[in-house]
């Protein structure tokens, strides 16, 4: 699991930006260079003035009317299209959704995806090299490395080893009427739990408090290991 | 002092006649004590009072409120000490004692004690108890294990943001308490609030407004309501606008179903949010802190490697302490000597000289004497064995070993139907089983507290009779003793494993706090057996005399021969003991250390044989503790389950001993 910190959700501004450079890529991908042929093409929310931004943050070059990307744009927006066309895929293929509502849907997975979600999901399915509509998907460091397990993403307290860390992410409160009590000793979503010991009972690190519990509590603490 | 009687006298009271920021002089202002378990309200209490009430380095040791008288800044408080709480939302009984009393105890002001180097945790309390509206001071304790982990905080920093004095103490060793005292008459009512989000603020502002009529803790009571604290209706006043009480709790589900997330969820973030920032500005680390060898030692204390040989461990050095040198070093030393050799002659010859009344004469130094016998039991007998566990149990209790011990325990106690947490309860048993069923409080089901209640009444010897048990098995083979620990723990266990599948119920989820492990303060260990001391004194030496008196009568009327008589098939053909152990089985009755007493001594004696020691060892100890158990069984879980657990115990403890009188008049292990 990579030790990198969770990405933030990008900003309104960055999200426009990314909108932009997925709708240029995928007309470049269709052979148009043309500022005068592509700028029609992107999508009406964000078209108003995004090419002069994206100019003015050189994220793009403008030459003699054709477009092309600077290497840091290149690199943001292979991995939104990668996100987007990976999304599609398992909207299809894993969870069956309608046709129509694929776009709309990967259209927001596109932005938000953690790096960490991107390469899960790129593993479940298997590194697929193709979106459900053709398009190529970029490979990710995924793909080159053929990993072929994934592991999860999230786990339960009661899953960790003695000797590792983790950062609580939140707390099953359906199962759970100690929750209360859990978040008042310290348990709370976004403070590092470390685990001293599985048995007889878990015991944790907490900040400065140690606290013991049973696997029942253990199991309703969903943590992200680091 | 108990809750109880105190609410209702002060509710009682008209509340305009109380000046809540204290015209000075006439009646003594009120401040009470509030703070997260185990972190030293009690050692603080005493600080500001002198009262002592038992301390340890368990949490859950305050079970009720205790009061006493102090001055401060010569100013005269009643000062309350409230037993722990995790949040004012409270899940367990004794949170719902503190919580009931910061609404209805009309207090001037409130101590919040607080665990300095868990500020986080420790300032969700304090922006809970923002919300009740009373003037408070935060006292951050343990301030030396703070410095120890390199953490600063900014105390002057931290006074301004919250709105209230805060004072670095040291309560075990007194440090910082005159800063403390001094800042009593400048308690505030804290300007820090949650930062609820728009819906929760207007959610609790209506239910505030519509449920309740202005009142200073309205905000806390529609906290409380609105996280789905039952327990907060009691409080709601008569007469609030709405037509009805479920009306208004309608309201209530209403505004709470509005919300996805749960309610709960959302108020503990609109603290967490404020919270971050306040320990982003005052908290700051300073080196790493180093962790010392009590800490490791507190961590491998709970590893069942070597964490069981530990237990074990402790129990050998309990034997050493109080079943040798106790109960037989201390126990020869006031027998043979101080009461054998001085006393009893002295008082012998001064009696026969100052009272020529031979009736007289015996009530107090014949047989069944007062003072040849009450007083020679309780002072040679028991009281050097009662010392000796007090020592030791408290030197366990202050250095915190006792909720790793309820790690340990944890899988064997949910066999009976209980968790790791009855550990204290069951450990306090050995000190005192009254005192232990008073904290069965702690527990959260009902269930667990039958079935605590059951095996303290049955199976766990307190102190005074454990000593004169060890002393009993102490010149006999080893075999004696692990006979009788046999047939104690599987009785235990069955009866509990039996109670757990026949009682209804659930068993609670195990979670419990670590504190960490601390080299205890001798002064404190003092303070705390001269404490039980004295209370043993008071408690159990009139009883030792009535039971005397009773036996001395019963021989005057030569009743105790014919008692002996009745119950020989019992006590000699079925038990296989001599006619006199009848005597120490009566005198049993009012209290079973005073039983146990009397085969220690017949064993001293050389009356019993290696068997019959055996059999009077498990009898005695399954047999009912004394008659202030009785009463204080009869009070937490009522007159039925109290004379179905003292018929079962009768029957279960006579059925055991003639069952091991069977077994080893059969066999010749013995």
């Amino acid at each position: 699991m990579s030790k990198k910190p969770m990405t933030p959700l990008p900003s309104e501004q960055e999200e426009v930006r990314e909108e932009g450079l997925a709708d240029i890529y995928e007309c470049l991908e269709e052979g148009l260079t043309s500022r005068d042929q592509i700028e029609p093409l992107v999508n009406e929310k964000v078209r108003s003035g995004v090419f002069a931004d994206l100019a003015s943050a050189g994220l793009i070059l403008l030459e003699g009317g054709a477009v092309s990307f600077s290497p840091e744009a290149t690199r943001v927006v292979t991995s939104v299209i990668r996100r987007k066309r990976l999304a599609e895929r398992l909207l299809k293929d894993i969870l069956n959704v309608a046709d129509e509502f694929i776009d709309p849907e990967a259209c927001q997975w596109e932005h938000t995806l953690s790096p960490e979600v991107t390469s899960s999901i790129c593993t479940l399915l298997g590194h697929p090299s193709q979106s459900p509509f053709d398009k190529l998907i970029p490979p990710g460091e995924c793909c080159h490395n053929g990993t072929q397990t994934t592991a999860p993403i999230l786990s339960s307290l009661d899953k960790m080893d003695r000797g590792e860390e983790a950062k609580i992410v939140y707390l099953l409160s359906a199962k759970n009427p100690e929750l209360n009590r859990l978040l008042a000793m310290g348990l709370t979503p976004g403070s590092t739990i470390k685990v001293i010991q599985r048995f007889p009972t878990f015991v944790v690190q907490v900040g400065q408090s140690q606290l013991a519990f049973d696997e029942l509590i253990a199991g309703s603490i969903f943590v992200h290991p680091l | 002092m108990k809750l109880g009687s105190d609410l209702s006298m002060d509710l009682n009271k008209s509340s305009e006649n109380r000046h809540p920021h204290g015209s000075p002089g006439r009646l003594p202002k009120r401040l009470a004590l509030v703070g997260q378990p185990n972190v030293g309200k009690s050692v603080l209490f005493h600080a500001l009072t002198g009262t002592y009430v038992t301390v340890s380095n368990f949490p859950g040791t305050t079970v009720d409120i205790s009061h006493g008288e102090g001055v401060i800044e010569g100013q005269r408080w009643t000062v309350f000490d409230t037993p722990g709480v995790f949040s004012l939302i409270p899940r367990s009984e004794d949170e719902r004692v503190a919580r009931d009393f910061l609404l209805e105890g009309e207090l001037d002001a409130v101590i919040q004690v607080a665990d300095a180097k868990n500020l986080a945790k420790s300032l969700h309390l304090t922006l809970e108890l923002a919300e009740f509206k009373i003037p408070m001071i935060l006292a951050l304790n343990m301030s030396d294990e703070r410095r120890d982990r390199g953490l600063v905080i900014d105390t002057k920093r931290l006074s301004d943001l919250l709105g209230v004095p805060v004072v670095d103490v040291v309560a075990t060793t007194g440090e910082g308490i005159p800063p403390l005292r001094r800042l009593v008459p400048l308690a505030r009512i804290p300007t820090a609030a949650p930062r609820y989000d728009a819906q929760v603020g207007q959610s609790l502002s209506k239910i505030a407004s519509t449920v309740l009529p202005a009142a200073c803790s309205r905000t806390a009571l529609a906290v409380a309501l609105f996280a789905k604290d039952e327990s907060a209706w009691r409080h709601v006043p008569a007469g609030s606008p709405a037509p009805s009480l479920a009306s208004l709790q309608e309201e209530v589900r209403q505004i709470r179903n509005r919300f996805v997330r749960k309610p709960e969820m959302l108020i503990f973030e609109a603290r967490q949010h404020v919270i971050q920032e306040i320990i982003g500005e005052v908290q700051s680390r300073r080196g790493a802190g180093s962790s010392s060898w009590l800490a490791h030692l507190g961590n491998l204390a709970m590893r069942p490697f070597p964490g069981y040989l530990l237990a074990g461990l402790a129990l050998f050095l309990m034997y050493a302490f109080v079943g040798v040198f106790g109960a037989k070093v201390l126990v020869d030393f006031f027998e043979r000597i101080v009461f054998g050799q001085w006393i009893n002659p002295l008082a012998t010859a001064f009696v026969q000289t100052v009272l020529p009344i031979p009736f007289l004469q015996d009530l107090l130094v014949g047989p069944y004497g007062t003072i040849t016998m009450a007083l020679t039991y309780a002072f040679a007998l028991i009281l050097p064995i009662v010392t000796t566990f007090f020592l030791f149990f408290s030197f366990m209790e202050d250095s915190g070993y006792l909720p790793r011990l309820a790690v340990m325990m944890d899988r064997l106690f949910r066999l009976i139907g209980l968790n790791g947490r009855a550990v204290l309860p069951m450990v306090l048993g050995l000190g005192c089983d009254t005192m232990a069923t008073v904290t069965t409080r702690i527990l959260d089901t009902k269930k667990e507290k039958v079935i605590v209640s059951l095996l303290l009444t049955l199976s766990v010897p307190c102190s005074a009779q454990l000593g004169a048990i060890l002393g009993m098995a102490a010149g006999l083979s080893w075999k004696v003793l692990a006979v009788w620990m046999f047939v104690l723990a599987s009785t235990m266990m069955l009866v509990g494993w039996v109670a757990a599948r026949v009682l209804p119920g659930g068993r609670s989820p195990f979670l419990v706090e670590l504190p960490p492990l601390r080299w205890p303060q001798p002064s404190n260990i003092y303070k705390k057996v001269k404490a039980r001391l004295k209370w043993y004194t008071k408690e159990v030496i009139p009883l030792f005399v009535y039971a005397t008196l009773v036996l001395f009568f019963l021989d005057r009327f030569h009743l105790l021969a014919m008692i002996e008589k009745v119950f020989s098939p019992v006590v000699v053909s079925f038990l296989g003991l001599p006619a006199k152990a009848t005597e120490a089985f009566l005198i049993g009755f009012f209290r079973r250390d005073y039983g146990a007493a009397g085969f220690f001594n017949m064993t001293k004696q050389g009356l019993l044989l290696p068997r019959q020691v055996v059999v009077s060892m498990v009898v005695i100890t399954l047999f009912m503790p004394c008659v202030a158990h009785l009463l204080v069984t009869l009070k937490e879980r009522g007159l039925k389950a109290t004379a179905l657990i003292s018929a079962f115990v009768f029957s279960f403890a006579l059925g055991v001993g003639g069952a091991v009188n069977w077994i080893l008049l059969h066999t010749s292990f013995l």
